[in-house]
């Protein structure tokens, strides 16, 4: 029994998915969340990156968004453009999702 | 040397009137009641932004006008996208001119603090000039 629990994979953490939003202003940096605290802060930083260079990169391609959708199977995320800034939405479609990607 | 504090405060205050941008956005969709059960979520979203980032703006700056409780009451007043779409065309008239009222009254603030922006700027400017003359 010991030695199958030595090379039992870990369980994959999961999280629970929140409905919700945060603004982050052009610097990348988050102003406020209506997420629970309990959201992790570095995931929030992560998606708040992702969505500015996104928002970036199409300005940068002439081609200004004002609107990106990303369509997670469990999660919707819907970024509007707020003048270097964006407001995020989160809309889960399942309460749960893997923290991390188990290896 | 800029003062880093006050240009936060620029910032913050920027990213802060375009959330109300979106609040007029919102209430464009009621009134042409062209919204989904999603735009109604956003919108309680939105007006959750708006008052929580109220409380971190009122504790950097003192602000006479708009007021705490002008912005409670039109963010009270719109509970949703649905109630909106049901009001009389007069009363959104109504909501839409105080939106404006408090969405004026915050460029103001803005412009104020980017005078002392400027104030900053110039005063820096010439410290740094007799600085120089000093050595």
């Amino acid at each position: 029994m010991g030695l199958l629990t030595l090379f039992a994979k870990p369980a994959p953490t999961l999280l629970r998915l929140s409905a919700g939003s945060f603004t982050v202003d052009r610097q990348g940096c988050v102003v406020v969340s209506t997420l629970p605290s309990t959201f992790p802060a570095g995931l929030v930083s992560d998606i708040a990156h992702e969505v500015l260079t996104g928002f970036r990169e199409a300005e940068e391609a002439q081609l200004p968004l004002s609107e990106l959708v990303i369509n997670y199977p469990s999660l919707k995320i819907t970024a509007r453009e707020l003048r270097g800034g964006a407001i995020v939405f989160f809309a889960p479609k399942t309460p749960y999702a893997q923290a991390s990607p188990t290896t | 040397m800029r003062n880093k504090k006050l240009d936060q405060l620029v910032h913050q205050l920027e990213n802060y009137l375009e959330c109300w941008k979106q609040f007029n956005h919102c209430l464009n969709l009621a009134r042409a009641k062209k919204f989904s059960p999603e735009d109604d979520t956003q919108f309680l979203e939105v007006k959750s932004v708006l008052v929580q980032e109220l409380e971190l703006i009122l504790a950097s700056i003192e602000v006479g006008s708009p007021t705490k409780e002008e912005i409670h009451t039109l963010v009270g007043s719109a509970p949703s996208l649905r109630f909106l779409s049901e009001m009389s065309e007069g009363a959104l008239r109504n909501l839409e001119s105080q939106w404006h009222k408090i969405y004026i009254g915050w460029h103001a603030i803005l412009g104020q603090l980017k005078v002392r922006q400027h104030a900053e700027e110039s005063k820096s400017a010439l410290a740094s000039m007799f600085g120089k003359k000093e050595k």
